[in-house]
């Protein structure tokens, strides 16, 4: 029952948007350190790279397909990379305060949207389980 | 993975520590823009902090992010502003009074951005908050 | 009236429709309502998890469409479960009266 999508990619999603939070904090946290460079979580490109090769999504099934891929698409691990592009400020501190702000209000909100969905999916296994009762 | 939004509280924590610690030497550097007389002999001379990524070395990835610390406190090497005051109790052979290297509007100007820096801080800590809260409320 | 009724002894059984027929027909009507619903109800799904999914690629970024899909998923799945046992409690009662 658990091979479903929803709870092998939004689970596996919320872990790196958890990363992706620690980073941005590191990031406001050190905004007037002297040469620290920002630091970002690379992650959507990877899933999406795996959601395009992946067939199960489309809406033809082939059943036994189905369970390998997605078991698969729950694995994606995030990573961190360091953005070593040019400061403007003589310190070398390259960190955009009003960036990382919005990138993590984004975060936040993907987050809590993808914690809704989860709920709804648990909630529709809940009635399927009830029938309706 | 619980433990990475609390991991944010720290690193923000961290961030607002430093930030209230760089106030407080503001704090200092105007309170003593005039005293021409310390401990050490001579004007005050004004200090700032130098800040450092702080990391822990027992583990890798992300989990050795510890926010950011404060690595030392230095003194501001510029010249002292001359004042020429003969009467002055602390003027010099040629009737010139020492004053501190503090300007203020340069400490102003430094203390709204503490200040700022410090909101931000706060408001990771609410994100963070929003995105336990959310995260406690799956399936209900 | 009936084509298999003439005058009082006129009564052609072959001409009354059978009630096995009747029967079978039934039978197909509600195995196909059944399986249409249960078709359409998964497609349904099928597209919420596919939407949700793009959602977290970064492939969408309206949160409505995201959180429409949901709803239809939502909503469509507990519909279908309602009318399904509607449709075999139906089916049980017919069943009933044949006896």
């Amino acid at each position: 029952m658990f091979d479903n999508i929803n709870f092998e990619i939004i689970p596996n999603t919320m872990d790196a948007l958890s990363l992706r939070q620690n980073v941005i904090s590191q990031n406001i946290a050190n905004y007037e350190t002297p040469g620290y460079k920002r630091k970002y979580v690379d992650f959507e490109n990877e899933l999406q790279k795996a959601l395009s090769e992946d067939s199960a999504l489309t809406l033809k099934v082939n059943r036994d397909q189905h369970i390998n891929n997605t078991l698969s698409l729950g694995k994606i691990q995030p990573n961190i990379q360091i953005d070593d592009s040019k400061s403007l400020r003589d310190d070398g501190n390259n960190v955009d305060p009003d960036v990382e702000l919005v990138r993590m209000t984004q975060n936040t909100l993907k987050y809590n949207t993808l914690s809704r969905l989860m709920t709804y999916a648990i909630q529709r296994y809940e009635t399927a389980i009830r029938g309706g009762k | 993975m619980m433990d990475g939004l609390f991991k944010v509280l720290d690193i923000a924590a961290s961030g607002m520590t430093a930030e209230r610690f760089r106030l407080d030497v503001i704090s200092q550097n105007l309170a003593n823009s005039d005293t021409t007389r310390t401990e050490e002999g001579g004007p005050y001379r004004r200090k700032t902090v130098i800040f450092q990524e702080a990391l822990n070395e027992s583990a890798n990835g992300s989990k050795n992010f510890g926010g950011v610390k404060v690595s030392s406190i230095v003194e501001d090497p510029s010249p002292f502003r001359l004042v020429y005051d003969p009467n002055h109790p602390d003027a010099d052979a040629e009737g010139y009074v020492s004053y501190p290297n503090v300007n203020v509007l340069r400490e102003m100007v430094d203390m709204m951005s503490a200040q700022r820096a410090y909101e931000m801080n706060a408001a990771v800590v609410n994100s963070a908050k929003s995105m336990y809260n959310s995260a406690l409320g799956i399936g209900r | 009236m009936t084509d298999g009724i003439n005058g009082i002894n006129g009564i052609d059984p072959n001409k009354l429709v059978p009630e096995k027929t009747k029967q079978e027909d039934k039978n197909l009507d509600f195995s196909k309502l059944l399986k249409d619903a249960i078709e359409e109800v998964n497609s349904i799904q099928k597209n919420a998890d596919k939407v949700a999914a793009d959602y977290a690629a970064g492939n969408i970024t309206d949160i409505h469409q995201v959180m429409i899909a949901a709803e239809k998923a939502s909503l469509s799945l507990q519909l279908t479960t309602e009318v399904t046992n509607r449709i075999v409690e139906a089916y049980k009662e017919i069943m009933r009266m044949q006896i």
